[in-house]
């Protein structure tokens, strides 16, 4: 089932980080050409996102803005990486489908390569998110490498989330619609602009919810939070699975590409 | 590819009992009008559809080429374009440089290389479109379109393209409604018609 050779696929793209590291960047520059400001643009968004987020619920929750806007930058910029790459892998295989013609062979790298620009558009917020905590904050040396850990997990189970939608939407449309508006509803479900110390009463639902363990593996640690004893029990479970989830969701397109596109 | 029929969904086939064996070597050319099934069958020979009836074996690589501004994003440069071009196809970032330098080049455009692809006159656009296939080594190449280039300072390499490519896949299909640069170098060529492929 889980050959060799099938994993070998479904990682390769991995071996090509650098190159395309360098191709999203490339890609990246038509978006903001023409513009003065360039990417800066898109670190504006979010500065105006996070002031009006930040300036609004540490009002309402009462918080100490130096507690609180580290957690919100955090999590505000782990969550656009999140929903940026499931909601491109719902359209990966369509939009790429004269390339996946061209060389079917790279099929995943197509994908990864969504997933890759969302990281290259999170990881300036990150690394500006962490900024931020730093001076705000104490953190120690172990809790970046445990951010670092973090990041790696989340890589690969959101790869593998996306490489499941691009199969699954390629077959069935309504299910890209169906995920964007998901994502619009978990933006508010988990905890990201909230705490979930600030609704006790929720907490037991947040063992449900995925993406309270893609968020906080990263940002628990930086925060000096104590890490949910489940979370990285719940990644040795969800890599598998999604593996086994990823095997299947193949096998149904893999021949008829051209039919559903 | 024997006695194989495809279609898409329940709607008539549209292709019919279709017999083609392409081994190692040929170059193959396939002729018809619009809408006789040329796409259908370009792409169930790349592999993209599976047959309702008849059987299909394919051993090696397969790559299809349906679209020749495969990815051109008109606002950036031509350098980064093939950049981009090469990158989506190969893994090597220290080579990449080198070989979109040299396509610049033999494309005679390595003077324009950091002007946007949009301010290109359209046949220098195609030129350099065309020199993109260079930056590839193919399995099966099936082209499904015609490549021919009526640019006048630029006949003698359309010709080394043509015997580039060929020299540089397995095998050859090349689909098209009027003449082609393959026709010169065919060991076989189809006529299809309404869905039917007839030996020429």
């Amino acid at each position: 089932m889980l050959s060799g050779p099938f994993l070998k696929l479904v990682f390769s793209p991995f071996r090509e980080f650098l190159s395309a590291w360098k191709l999203v960047q490339l890609e990246a520059n038509v978006r903001y050409k023409k513009t003065n400001l360039g990417i800066v643009w898109y670190l504006l968004a979010f500065v105006f996102k996070v002031a009006v987020l930040g300036g609004v619920y540490t009002k309402a929750l009462g918080k100490p803005p130096a507690e609180y806007l580290p957690y919100l930058v955090l999590g505000v910029s782990l969550w656009g990486f999140v929903s940026g790459s499931i909601q491109y892998g719902c359209v990966a295989l369509i939009n790429n489908e004269k390339f996946i013609y061209f060389d079917n062979a790279r099929l995943f790298f197509f994908v990864f390569k969504g997933v890759m620009r969302e990281f290259l558009f999170a990881s300036l917020l990150m690394s500006w998110s962490l900024f931020l905590t730093c001076v705000l904050t104490d953190v120690a040396v172990v809790s970046l490498l445990l951010f670092m850990l973090g990041m790696a997990l989340v890589f690969v189970a959101v790869y593998l989330v996306a490489c499941i939608l691009a199969f699954i939407c390629l077959v069935r449309a309504d299910v890209t619609h169906f995920i964007s508006s998901m994502m619009n509803v978990f933006f508010i479900a988990t905890p990201i602009i909230w705490d979930s110390s600030d609704a006790p009463g929720l907490q037991k639902l947040m063992v449900y919810n995925p993406f309270y363990y893609l968020i906080e593996v990263m940002r628990s640690p930086v925060l000096g939070r104590e890490l949910p004893p489940t979370l990285y029990v719940f990644f040795i479970v969800l890599i598998p699975v999604l593996l086994l989830l990823l095997w299947g969701c193949s096998k149904l397109v893999r021949k008829g590409f051209a039919s559903y596109v | 590819m024997s006695q194989a029929s495809y279609g898409y969904g329940k709607g008539a086939p549209v292709l019919i009992n279709v017999d083609l064996d392409i081994r190692k070597g040929d170059v193959v050319v396939i002729k018809g009008a619009s809408a006789s099934g040329k796409t259908t069958l370009a792409k169930a020979i790349a592999g993209f559809l599976s047959p309702d009836r008849g059987v299909v074996d394919r051993c090696g690589r397969v790559n299809l080429l349906v679209n020749k501004g495969l990815g051109l994003k008109p606002s950036l440069s031509l350098y980064d374009n093939a950049m981009i071009r090469y990158l989506n196809f190969n893994s090597s970032l220290s080579t990449s440089r080198r070989k979109v330098r040299n396509i610049l080049s033999f494309a005679k455009l390595d003077d324009r290389s950091h002007a946007a692809l949009s301010s290109l006159p359209s046949l220098l656009k195609s030129r350099f479109a065309l020199c993109l296939y260079l930056l590839n080594s193919y399995g099966l190449l099936v082209i499904d379109e015609n490549i021919g280039l009526s640019d006048p300072e630029f006949r003698e390499e359309v010709d080394d393209i043509v015997r580039y490519l060929m020299e540089q896949s397995d095998a050859l299909v090349a689909f098209s409604r009027k003449r082609t640069p393959f026709d010169a170098y065919s060991n076989r060529a189809f006529t299809i018609e309404s869905g039917r492929l007839i030996a020429r």
